[in-house]
């Protein structure tokens, strides 16, 4: 969003305009967003560019994140070189241990490559999955349509599982509550 | 297909998760980042998808153990850890993330509340 001038696009737009788009039968059917200058896209979008626009001071990452992921990725690296050159026996113990930090380091770069160009968003590559492809796929479908069908990080283990929000996906409603549980216990 | 049906539901009609599915899932989700990685692959090699400079980490990554270790121990390593993380990402993440039990009414803090 920053860097992008709106009112030039305004222009653009403007010169491509044809006829407002005829209105959908029912509302499931009408448009996301709409070009009201009073509506809520065009709201959200004047109050992010004037934060955006000002000071970032005290909007990005806090010095405990940094120290979290830099510890994360410290002791995925102690771990990486036991996986190199310790005994093999240790070696395979090193494996798991790495990744459990690795489970870790992607959750950083998931919270990184949500922000502006970084060099922590890079950890994401670690794993075997591309930040530059998830920051599209999570970033666009799964945020703006959490859970339903357009979610593709849902749909798309389709026909294998269904794992959107419903009392039917009792594989994914299940390891949630073991998950809750766990968490729950742990951090209490 | 049909077949399957015992084991699979293939009807988008029918959402429902079988039994086995239980069992299943946890090899789904073993592999689901290497079959991602495969999918990037084929997608580069279709030219859908173009080869960018992060997509080196994972390769030294299973060069340094080859290195060390030799092909097969090497690439063992390396794919156990990746699977491992594949299969916590999904078990853990994916499942608390997505659920119905992940969704709240917000902050009991007002001042806390998202859009405050």
């Amino acid at each position: 969003m920053r860097g992008v001038v709106w009112q030039a696009v305004g222009h653009v737009l403007a010169k491509c305009y044809v006829r407002d788009a005829p209105r959908a039968k029912n509302a499931a059917q009408q448009p996301r967003y709409t070009f009201d200058p009073k509506g809520f896209y065009c709201t959200l979008k004047r109050r992010a560019t004037q934060v955006l626009g000002t000071s970032m001071k005290g909007h990005g990452p806090t010095a405990e994140m940094h120290s979290v992921a830099m510890t994360m990725l410290s002791a995925w690296l102690v771990c990486f070189a036991a996986m190199c050159l310790a005994p093999m026996y240790t070696a395979v113990v090193a494996a798991v241990m790495a990744a459990t930090f690795l489970h870790a380091l992607f959750g950083v770069g998931h919270n990184f490559f949500h922000q502006a160009n970084n060099l922590w968003m890079y950890v994401f590559d670690l794993t075997l999955y591309t930040s530059n492809h998830w920051r599209v796929s999570h970033a666009i479908s799964h945020h703006t349509y959490a859970n339903l069908e357009l979610d593709t990080e849902v749909s798309s283990v389709e026909p294998f599982m269904y794992g959107g929000a419903c009392s039917s996906c009792a594989p994914c409603n299940a390891h949630a509550l073991l998950c809750w549980c766990w968490l729950r216990t742990g951090t209490s | 297909m049909l077949v399957l049906a015992a084991h699979r539901y293939f009807l988008t009609n029918k959402p429902r998760n079988a039994v086995t599915v239980y069992a299943s899932f946890h090899l789904l989700l073993i592999f689901a980042s290497t079959l991602d990685c495969i999918r990037h692959y084929v997608g580069i090699l279709t030219l859908k998808e173009s080869f960018r400079p992060e997509d080196c980490l994972v390769w030294i990554e299973a060069l340094l153990l080859v290195w060390c270790r030799g092909v097969g121990p090497g690439l063992g390593l390396f794919f156990l850890m990746q699977c491992i993380t594949s299969w916590m990402l999904a078990a853990l993440s994916f499942s608390v993330h997505r659920t119905e039990h992940s969704w709240t009414e917000g902050d009991a803090n007002p001042q806390l509340d998202f859009g405050r």
